[in-house]
Protein backbone atom coordinates (compact mmCIF):
# COMPACT_ATOMS: atom_id res chain seq x y z
CA UNK A 1 0.00 0.00 0.00
CA UNK A 2 1.51 3.24 -0.99
CA UNK A 3 2.05 5.70 1.81
CA UNK A 4 -0.18 8.34 2.89
CA UNK A 5 1.86 11.71 3.02
CA UNK A 6 3.26 13.57 0.68
CA UNK A 7 6.98 13.35 -0.23
CA UNK A 8 7.28 17.66 -0.85
CA UNK A 9 6.42 17.70 3.10
CA UNK A 10 9.03 15.32 4.35
CA UNK A 11 12.02 16.66 6.28
CA UNK A 12 15.04 17.14 4.86
CA UNK A 13 16.83 14.37 6.05
CA UNK A 14 14.71 12.09 3.83
CA UNK A 15 16.34 14.18 1.00
CA UNK A 16 19.92 12.89 2.14
CA UNK A 17 18.41 9.63 3.13
CA UNK A 18 18.22 9.26 -0.84
CA UNK A 19 20.92 11.00 -2.20
CA UNK A 20 23.10 8.74 0.35
CA UNK A 21 24.56 11.79 2.12
CA UNK A 22 23.80 10.88 6.07
CA UNK A 23 26.17 9.84 8.38
CA UNK A 24 26.06 5.86 9.91
CA UNK A 25 24.32 7.44 13.42
CA UNK A 26 22.68 10.17 11.34
CA UNK A 27 20.88 7.29 9.13
CA UNK A 28 19.98 5.38 12.46
CA UNK A 29 18.61 8.42 13.66
CA UNK A 30 16.16 8.61 10.41
CA UNK A 31 15.18 5.02 10.11
CA UNK A 32 13.56 5.13 13.30
CA UNK A 33 12.06 8.52 12.25
CA UNK A 34 10.58 7.20 9.40
CA UNK A 35 8.77 4.40 10.91
CA UNK A 36 5.90 7.21 12.11
CA UNK A 37 6.62 10.01 9.47
CA UNK A 38 4.51 9.38 6.61
CA UNK A 39 6.02 12.03 4.23
CA UNK A 40 9.27 11.19 4.88
CA UNK A 41 8.06 7.30 3.47
CA UNK A 42 6.34 8.93 1.06
CA UNK A 43 9.49 10.49 -0.21
CA UNK A 44 11.88 7.56 0.43
CA UNK A 45 9.15 5.43 -1.64
CA UNK A 46 9.00 7.82 -4.69
CA UNK A 47 12.71 8.71 -4.93
CA UNK A 48 14.80 5.85 -2.97
CA UNK A 49 15.04 3.74 -6.14
CA UNK A 50 16.81 6.64 -8.69
CA UNK A 51 18.91 7.85 -5.73
CA UNK A 52 20.45 4.33 -5.72
CA UNK A 53 20.95 4.31 -9.04
CA UNK A 54 22.66 7.43 -8.66
CA UNK A 55 24.86 7.35 -5.99
CA UNK A 56 26.55 4.51 -8.09
CA UNK A 57 27.13 6.98 -11.52
CA UNK A 58 30.00 7.20 -13.39
CA UNK A 59 32.27 9.74 -12.98
CA UNK A 60 31.39 13.37 -15.57
CA UNK A 61 34.92 12.82 -17.14
CA UNK A 62 36.07 13.13 -20.34
CA UNK A 63 39.06 11.74 -22.37
CA UNK A 64 41.88 13.60 -23.17
CA UNK A 65 41.93 15.04 -27.22
CA UNK A 66 44.76 13.08 -27.62
CA UNK A 67 43.25 9.78 -27.24
CA UNK A 68 41.48 9.39 -30.29
CA UNK A 69 44.92 9.27 -31.90
CA UNK A 70 46.25 7.10 -29.87
CA UNK A 71 43.40 4.29 -30.38
CA UNK A 72 43.09 4.53 -34.19
CA UNK A 73 46.34 4.11 -34.71
CA UNK A 74 47.36 1.50 -32.33
CA UNK A 75 44.24 -0.52 -34.00
CA UNK A 76 45.49 -0.08 -37.27
CA UNK A 77 49.04 -1.12 -36.36
CA UNK A 78 47.73 -4.02 -34.64
CA UNK A 79 46.07 -4.79 -38.41
CA UNK A 80 48.98 -4.33 -40.48
CA UNK A 81 50.84 -6.58 -38.16
CA UNK A 82 47.93 -9.03 -38.50
CA UNK A 83 48.31 -8.83 -42.20
CA UNK A 84 51.85 -9.12 -42.61
CA UNK A 85 53.49 -12.63 -41.34
CA UNK A 86 55.43 -11.82 -38.53
CA UNK A 87 59.02 -12.19 -39.27
CA UNK A 88 61.12 -12.30 -35.75
CA UNK A 89 64.46 -11.02 -36.71
CA UNK A 90 67.68 -12.07 -34.80
CA UNK A 91 69.34 -8.74 -33.87
CA UNK A 92 72.47 -9.48 -33.05
CA UNK A 93 73.79 -7.62 -29.69
CA UNK A 94 75.13 -4.91 -29.55
CA UNK A 95 78.32 -4.76 -26.61
CA UNK A 96 77.38 -2.52 -24.12
CA UNK A 97 79.47 0.40 -23.96
CA UNK A 98 82.90 0.63 -22.85
CA UNK A 99 84.59 2.63 -20.54
CA UNK A 100 86.55 4.35 -23.64
CA UNK A 101 83.19 5.28 -25.01
CA UNK A 102 81.79 6.98 -21.86
CA UNK A 103 84.88 8.87 -22.02
CA UNK A 104 85.18 10.25 -25.16
CA UNK A 105 81.74 11.13 -25.42
CA UNK A 106 81.14 15.01 -26.03
CA UNK A 107 78.76 17.35 -26.26
CA UNK A 108 79.01 20.08 -28.41
CA UNK A 109 75.81 22.49 -29.07
CA UNK A 110 75.34 23.37 -32.82
CA UNK A 111 73.14 25.81 -32.65
CA UNK A 112 72.12 25.78 -36.70
CA UNK A 113 69.99 22.50 -35.51
CA UNK A 114 66.67 23.36 -33.95
CA UNK A 115 65.55 22.54 -31.22
CA UNK A 116 69.04 21.48 -29.73
CA UNK A 117 71.58 19.60 -31.02
CA UNK A 118 74.37 17.92 -29.61
CA UNK A 119 77.31 15.40 -30.75
CA UNK A 120 78.47 12.59 -29.24
CA UNK A 121 80.39 9.39 -30.22
CA UNK A 122 78.30 6.39 -30.78
CA UNK A 123 78.77 3.51 -29.15
CA UNK A 124 81.37 0.77 -31.03
CA UNK A 125 84.50 3.59 -31.70
CA UNK A 126 85.11 5.48 -34.98
CA UNK A 127 83.68 9.17 -36.05
CA UNK A 128 81.34 11.26 -33.85
CA UNK A 129 77.42 11.07 -34.46
CA UNK A 130 74.78 13.38 -34.03
CA UNK A 131 72.50 13.50 -30.65
CA UNK A 132 69.35 15.58 -31.67
CA UNK A 133 68.16 16.53 -28.05
CA UNK A 134 64.75 17.23 -28.63
CA UNK A 135 62.23 18.09 -25.77
CA UNK A 136 60.96 15.06 -23.84
CA UNK A 137 58.54 13.87 -21.45
CA UNK A 138 58.99 11.04 -19.08
CA UNK A 139 57.35 8.03 -19.78
CA UNK A 140 54.49 6.97 -16.92
CA UNK A 141 55.42 3.74 -15.55
CA UNK A 142 52.63 1.49 -14.48
CA UNK A 143 49.80 4.18 -15.36
CA UNK A 144 49.31 2.47 -19.22
CA UNK A 145 50.41 -0.61 -18.24
CA UNK A 146 49.52 -3.77 -20.49
CA UNK A 147 49.73 -6.92 -19.08
CA UNK A 148 46.70 -8.53 -20.58
CA UNK A 149 47.68 -11.51 -22.78
CA UNK A 150 45.39 -10.12 -25.38
CA UNK A 151 46.73 -6.75 -25.76
CA UNK A 152 50.39 -7.41 -25.62
CA UNK A 153 49.22 -10.06 -28.74
CA UNK A 154 47.62 -7.37 -30.38
CA UNK A 155 50.57 -5.26 -30.38
CA UNK A 156 53.41 -7.39 -31.29
CA UNK A 157 53.76 -5.43 -33.96
CA UNK A 158 54.98 -2.19 -34.49
CA UNK A 159 55.68 2.06 -34.68
CA UNK A 160 52.86 3.07 -36.89
CA UNK A 161 53.68 7.24 -38.13
CA UNK A 162 50.71 8.54 -39.35
CA UNK A 163 51.39 12.17 -39.94
CA UNK A 164 47.68 12.78 -41.29
CA UNK A 165 46.80 12.16 -37.54
CA UNK A 166 45.22 15.49 -36.18
CA UNK A 167 45.56 17.32 -39.48
CA UNK A 168 43.21 15.88 -40.99
CA UNK A 169 45.51 14.68 -44.01
CA UNK A 170 45.85 11.75 -45.41
CA UNK A 171 48.04 9.06 -43.54
CA UNK A 172 51.07 7.43 -44.37
CA UNK A 173 52.05 4.78 -41.87
CA UNK A 174 54.99 2.95 -41.28
CA UNK A 175 55.61 0.48 -39.30
CA UNK A 176 58.80 -1.19 -37.15
CA UNK A 177 59.13 -4.62 -35.26
CA UNK A 178 60.55 -4.30 -32.50
CA UNK A 179 62.52 -7.94 -31.23
CA UNK A 180 64.89 -9.39 -29.60
CA UNK A 181 67.24 -12.15 -29.28
CA UNK A 182 65.84 -12.56 -25.95
CA UNK A 183 62.59 -12.89 -26.41
CA UNK A 184 61.46 -9.36 -25.09
CA UNK A 185 59.05 -7.60 -27.94
CA UNK A 186 57.07 -4.35 -28.49
CA UNK A 187 55.75 -1.67 -30.34
CA UNK A 188 55.33 1.84 -30.39
CA UNK A 189 52.26 4.33 -32.41
CA UNK A 190 53.09 7.52 -32.92
CA UNK A 191 50.69 10.23 -34.21
CA UNK A 192 51.51 13.51 -35.24
CA UNK A 193 48.91 16.18 -33.45
CA UNK A 194 48.09 19.62 -34.61
CA UNK A 195 51.23 21.31 -33.06
CA UNK A 196 53.82 18.96 -34.92
CA UNK A 197 54.38 17.12 -32.06
CA UNK A 198 54.60 13.41 -32.21
CA UNK A 199 52.99 11.64 -29.64
CA UNK A 200 53.85 7.79 -28.80
CA UNK A 201 52.79 5.15 -27.43
CA UNK A 202 55.20 2.43 -26.70
CA UNK A 203 54.06 -0.70 -25.74
CA UNK A 204 56.71 -3.34 -24.44
CA UNK A 205 57.04 -7.04 -23.14
CA UNK A 206 58.95 -9.33 -21.35
CA UNK A 207 61.34 -6.67 -20.47
CA UNK A 208 64.06 -7.37 -17.61
CA UNK A 209 63.21 -4.97 -14.47
CA UNK A 210 64.71 -1.63 -13.75
CA UNK A 211 66.98 -1.37 -10.91
CA UNK A 212 68.11 1.35 -9.24
CA UNK A 213 68.85 5.00 -11.26
CA UNK A 214 68.47 2.54 -14.43
CA UNK A 215 66.10 3.37 -17.08
CA UNK A 216 65.22 2.51 -20.49
CA UNK A 217 65.69 5.15 -23.22
CA UNK A 218 63.65 5.41 -26.51
CA UNK A 219 66.20 6.07 -29.19
CA UNK A 220 65.32 7.03 -32.74
CA UNK A 221 68.44 6.61 -34.83
CA UNK A 222 68.86 8.41 -38.23
CA UNK A 223 70.41 7.06 -41.57
CA UNK A 224 73.85 6.70 -42.14
CA UNK A 225 76.86 4.05 -41.29
CA UNK A 226 76.18 1.75 -38.53
CA UNK A 227 77.74 3.53 -35.52
CA UNK A 228 77.67 7.31 -37.12
CA UNK A 229 73.98 7.25 -37.38
CA UNK A 230 71.97 10.63 -35.57
CA UNK A 231 70.32 9.82 -33.10
CA UNK A 232 67.52 11.04 -30.96
CA UNK A 233 66.11 10.31 -27.54
CA UNK A 234 61.77 9.99 -27.26
CA UNK A 235 62.27 9.30 -23.29
CA UNK A 236 62.91 7.71 -20.63
CA UNK A 237 60.47 4.94 -19.32
CA UNK A 238 61.25 2.38 -15.80
CA UNK A 239 60.19 -1.35 -15.63
CA UNK A 240 59.92 -1.66 -11.63
CA UNK A 241 56.70 -3.91 -11.82
CA UNK A 242 56.15 -6.62 -14.35
CA UNK A 243 57.79 -6.91 -17.93
CA UNK A 244 55.23 -5.24 -19.71
CA UNK A 245 53.79 -2.02 -19.93
CA UNK A 246 52.57 1.15 -21.95
CA UNK A 247 54.41 4.62 -22.02
CA UNK A 248 53.04 7.98 -23.39
CA UNK A 249 56.17 10.21 -24.66
CA UNK A 250 55.96 13.11 -27.16
CA UNK A 251 58.64 13.76 -29.39
CA UNK A 252 59.97 16.43 -32.04
CA UNK A 253 61.41 13.96 -33.96
CA UNK A 254 60.32 12.93 -37.18
CA UNK A 255 60.32 9.63 -37.16
CA UNK A 256 60.72 9.60 -41.42
CA UNK A 257 64.12 11.07 -40.67
CA UNK A 258 64.67 8.05 -38.27
CA UNK A 259 64.04 5.04 -39.50
CA UNK A 260 65.25 2.94 -36.99
CA UNK A 261 64.53 2.66 -32.86
CA UNK A 262 65.89 1.15 -30.13
CA UNK A 263 65.09 0.56 -26.93
CA UNK A 264 68.23 1.26 -24.52
CA UNK A 265 68.40 0.16 -20.80
CA UNK A 266 70.83 3.37 -19.79
CA UNK A 267 72.82 3.30 -16.17
CA UNK A 268 70.56 5.99 -15.19
CA UNK A 269 70.64 9.68 -14.95
CA UNK A 270 70.92 10.51 -18.53
CA UNK A 271 73.02 13.13 -19.81
CA UNK A 272 72.42 13.51 -23.75
CA UNK A 273 74.30 10.73 -24.49
CA UNK A 274 73.19 6.95 -25.65
CA UNK A 275 75.66 4.80 -23.65
CA UNK A 276 73.79 1.77 -22.66
CA UNK A 277 72.42 -2.21 -23.98
CA UNK A 278 70.55 -2.00 -26.37
CA UNK A 279 67.10 -5.01 -25.65
CA UNK A 280 64.77 -4.09 -28.19
CA UNK A 281 65.70 -2.85 -31.79
CA UNK A 282 63.38 -2.55 -34.54
CA UNK A 283 63.39 -1.06 -38.44
CA UNK A 284 60.48 1.02 -40.26
CA UNK A 285 58.75 -0.37 -43.34
CA UNK A 286 55.84 1.27 -44.87
CA UNK A 287 52.47 0.10 -44.89
CA UNK B 1 14.99 -0.42 -23.51
CA UNK B 2 12.58 0.21 -26.39
CA UNK B 3 13.96 0.94 -29.30
CA UNK B 4 11.64 3.31 -31.67
CA UNK B 5 12.81 4.09 -35.61
CA UNK B 6 15.73 6.14 -34.76
CA UNK B 7 17.31 3.98 -32.58
CA UNK B 8 16.10 1.15 -35.06
CA UNK B 9 18.51 2.86 -37.80
CA UNK B 10 21.43 3.75 -35.35
CA UNK B 11 21.66 0.03 -34.36
CA UNK B 12 21.73 -0.56 -38.01
CA UNK B 13 24.33 1.69 -39.10
CA UNK B 14 26.59 1.17 -36.37
CA UNK B 15 26.15 -3.02 -37.77
CA UNK B 16 27.26 -2.25 -40.53
CA UNK B 17 30.18 -0.32 -39.62
CA UNK B 18 31.37 -3.41 -37.11
CA UNK B 19 30.91 -4.93 -40.93
CA UNK B 20 33.45 -3.02 -42.63
CA UNK B 21 35.84 -3.35 -39.53
CA UNK B 22 35.58 -6.85 -40.01
CA UNK B 23 36.29 -6.69 -44.22
CA UNK B 24 39.52 -4.94 -43.32
CA UNK B 25 37.91 -1.15 -43.69
CA UNK B 26 39.43 -0.09 -40.73
CA UNK B 27 39.81 3.39 -40.01
CA UNK B 28 36.85 5.07 -40.68
CA UNK B 29 34.27 3.09 -39.30
CA UNK B 30 36.69 2.88 -36.33
CA UNK B 31 37.09 6.61 -35.89
CA UNK B 32 32.76 7.01 -36.14
CA UNK B 33 32.70 4.10 -33.47
CA UNK B 34 34.87 5.73 -31.50
CA UNK B 35 33.91 9.16 -31.52
CA UNK B 36 29.88 7.53 -30.68
CA UNK B 37 31.62 6.02 -27.78
CA UNK B 38 34.75 6.41 -26.61
CA UNK B 39 33.46 9.23 -23.51
CA UNK B 40 31.34 6.69 -21.89
CA UNK B 41 33.55 3.78 -22.36
CA UNK B 42 36.52 6.39 -20.64
CA UNK B 43 33.73 7.56 -17.62
CA UNK B 44 32.90 3.27 -17.25
CA UNK B 45 36.75 2.57 -17.15
CA UNK B 46 37.54 5.67 -14.42
CA UNK B 47 34.12 4.87 -12.63
CA UNK B 48 35.57 0.58 -12.78
CA UNK B 49 39.34 1.47 -12.19
CA UNK B 50 39.56 4.66 -10.69
CA UNK B 51 42.26 6.16 -12.61
CA UNK B 52 42.80 7.78 -15.86
CA UNK B 53 45.74 6.14 -16.85
CA UNK B 54 44.25 2.95 -16.59
CA UNK B 55 40.71 4.09 -18.01
CA UNK B 56 42.79 5.31 -21.24
CA UNK B 57 44.10 2.04 -21.65
CA UNK B 58 40.72 0.06 -20.83
CA UNK B 59 39.70 2.20 -23.98
CA UNK B 60 42.19 1.67 -26.22
CA UNK B 61 42.39 -2.08 -25.43
CA UNK B 62 38.46 -2.41 -25.60
CA UNK B 63 38.80 -0.59 -29.31
CA UNK B 64 41.80 -3.76 -30.18
CA UNK B 65 39.04 -6.19 -29.15
CA UNK B 66 36.81 -4.93 -31.16
CA UNK B 67 38.50 -4.79 -33.81
CA UNK B 68 39.61 -8.74 -33.53
CA UNK B 69 35.91 -9.59 -32.94
CA UNK B 70 34.31 -7.92 -35.20
CA UNK B 71 33.65 -11.00 -37.40
CA UNK B 72 31.99 -12.41 -34.62
CA UNK B 73 29.39 -9.67 -33.73
CA UNK B 74 25.91 -10.97 -34.91
CA UNK B 75 23.22 -7.97 -34.87
CA UNK B 76 20.52 -10.39 -34.12
CA UNK B 77 22.32 -11.18 -30.33
CA UNK B 78 22.38 -7.56 -29.84
CA UNK B 79 23.51 -3.70 -30.19
CA UNK B 80 27.02 -2.58 -31.27
CA UNK B 81 26.74 -0.46 -28.21
CA UNK B 82 25.78 -3.74 -25.70
CA UNK B 83 28.76 -5.73 -27.54
CA UNK B 84 31.19 -3.00 -27.04
CA UNK B 85 30.35 -2.47 -23.58
CA UNK B 86 30.86 -6.25 -22.40
CA UNK B 87 34.05 -6.28 -24.27
CA UNK B 88 34.88 -3.32 -21.88
CA UNK B 89 33.61 -5.13 -18.81
CA UNK B 90 36.25 -7.99 -19.79
CA UNK B 91 38.83 -5.41 -19.99
CA UNK B 92 38.23 -3.69 -17.23
CA UNK B 93 37.84 -6.92 -15.34
CA UNK B 94 41.21 -7.88 -16.58
CA UNK B 95 43.01 -4.45 -15.82
CA UNK B 96 41.39 -5.18 -12.17
CA UNK B 97 43.70 -8.55 -11.54
CA UNK B 98 46.53 -7.15 -12.85
CA UNK B 99 48.59 -6.81 -9.43
CA UNK B 100 50.46 -3.77 -11.14
CA UNK B 101 47.20 -1.41 -10.98
CA UNK B 102 46.63 -1.62 -7.45
CA UNK B 103 49.74 0.45 -6.20
CA UNK B 104 47.93 3.12 -8.39
CA UNK B 105 45.20 3.83 -6.07
CA UNK B 106 45.58 6.97 -4.30
CA UNK B 107 43.82 5.63 -0.93
CA UNK B 108 44.57 2.43 0.44
CA UNK B 109 41.34 1.59 1.46
CA UNK B 110 39.70 2.98 -1.35
CA UNK B 111 36.87 0.44 -2.68
CA UNK B 112 36.41 -0.12 -6.28
CA UNK B 113 32.67 -0.31 -7.62
CA UNK B 114 31.06 -3.67 -8.24
CA UNK B 115 31.53 -4.45 -12.04
CA UNK B 116 27.79 -4.39 -13.54
CA UNK B 117 26.85 -7.64 -14.47
CA UNK B 118 25.23 -6.99 -17.52
CA UNK B 119 26.47 -4.53 -20.39
CA UNK B 120 22.74 -2.88 -19.80
CA UNK B 121 23.50 -2.14 -16.70
CA UNK B 122 26.15 -0.32 -17.92
CA UNK B 123 24.29 1.83 -20.58
CA UNK B 124 21.73 2.34 -18.14
CA UNK B 125 24.33 4.50 -15.66
CA UNK B 126 25.51 6.16 -18.45
CA UNK B 127 22.19 7.20 -19.76
CA UNK B 128 21.33 8.28 -16.01
CA UNK B 129 24.60 10.05 -16.08
CA UNK B 130 24.19 12.17 -19.31
CA UNK B 131 20.44 13.02 -18.01
CA UNK B 132 21.87 14.10 -14.90
CA UNK B 133 24.37 16.32 -17.28
CA UNK B 134 21.21 17.69 -19.22
CA UNK B 135 18.92 19.21 -15.77
CA UNK B 136 18.51 22.93 -15.71
CA UNK B 137 21.15 24.58 -13.53
CA UNK B 138 19.09 24.65 -9.95
CA UNK B 139 18.22 21.58 -10.20
CA UNK B 140 21.80 19.98 -10.96
CA UNK B 141 23.49 22.10 -8.92
CA UNK B 142 22.14 20.56 -5.45
CA UNK B 143 21.93 17.31 -6.99
CA UNK B 144 25.81 17.60 -7.84
CA UNK B 145 26.73 19.09 -4.19
CA UNK B 146 25.13 15.72 -2.73
CA UNK B 147 26.47 13.12 -5.41
CA UNK B 148 29.70 14.65 -5.86
CA UNK B 149 30.75 16.73 -2.77
CA UNK B 150 28.44 14.59 -0.71
CA UNK B 151 26.81 17.18 0.82
CA UNK B 152 24.09 17.02 3.13
CA UNK B 153 20.72 19.47 2.56
CA UNK B 154 21.39 21.98 5.43
CA UNK B 155 25.25 21.79 3.96
CA UNK B 156 24.27 22.68 0.76
CA UNK B 157 21.62 24.98 2.02
CA UNK B 158 24.52 27.18 3.80
CA UNK B 159 26.88 26.91 0.74
CA UNK B 160 24.57 27.90 -1.57
CA UNK B 161 22.53 31.01 0.84
CA UNK B 162 19.22 29.37 0.39
CA UNK B 163 16.43 28.12 3.21
CA UNK B 164 16.94 24.62 3.83
CA UNK B 165 13.39 23.79 2.60
CA UNK B 166 14.02 25.25 -0.91
CA UNK B 167 17.38 23.02 -1.15
CA UNK B 168 15.10 20.00 -0.51
CA UNK B 169 12.09 21.15 -2.97
CA UNK B 170 14.72 21.68 -6.04
CA UNK B 171 16.53 18.58 -4.97
CA UNK B 172 13.14 16.13 -5.11
CA UNK B 173 11.82 18.28 -8.16
CA UNK B 174 15.37 18.07 -10.06
CA UNK B 175 14.85 14.45 -9.16
CA UNK B 176 11.22 14.25 -10.65
CA UNK B 177 12.53 16.23 -13.64
CA UNK B 178 15.25 13.36 -13.64
CA UNK B 179 12.81 10.59 -13.79
CA UNK B 180 10.69 12.38 -16.71
CA UNK B 181 13.99 12.77 -18.66
CA UNK B 182 14.75 8.85 -18.43
CA UNK B 183 11.29 7.98 -19.42
CA UNK B 184 11.91 9.49 -22.23
CA UNK B 185 15.47 7.14 -22.95
CA UNK B 186 13.72 4.09 -22.06
CA UNK B 187 14.92 3.97 -18.89
CA UNK B 188 12.04 3.87 -16.46
CA UNK B 189 13.39 3.98 -13.00
CA UNK B 190 10.49 3.90 -9.93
Amino acid sequence: MPPKGKADLAHPQAADWVMGTLGPDEAVGFQLHLKGCPHCQAAVAEFGQLGKVLQNLPPSVEPSAKLEARVIASVLAAAAEDRTPTQVQHVPAVPPATAEDRSSTQVVQIPAAPPETRTARRRGGGGAAKIFRFPRWPGRPGLIAIAGAVAAAVISAAVVILPGLGGGGPAAAFAFSLRSPSGASGTVTAGQDASGSWDLTVTVRDLPHTHGEQVYECWYLGRGQPGHQPVASAGTFVMEDGGSGTFHMTSAADPKDFPTMEIVREPGSTDGALRGTPVLTGHARKL
Amino acid sequence: VSLDDAEVRIAAQEAQLVAQIADGNIEEPMKELYRRYAKNLYRFGYHMLGDVGLAEEMVQESFQRLWRSARRYEASRGSVAAFLFVIARSVAADIRKRPSSRPLLQVEDFQLPTLPDSADQILDGLVVREALDKLSSAHAEVLRLGLVEGLTQAEVAEQLGLAIGTVKSRTFNGLRALRIALGERGIHAA
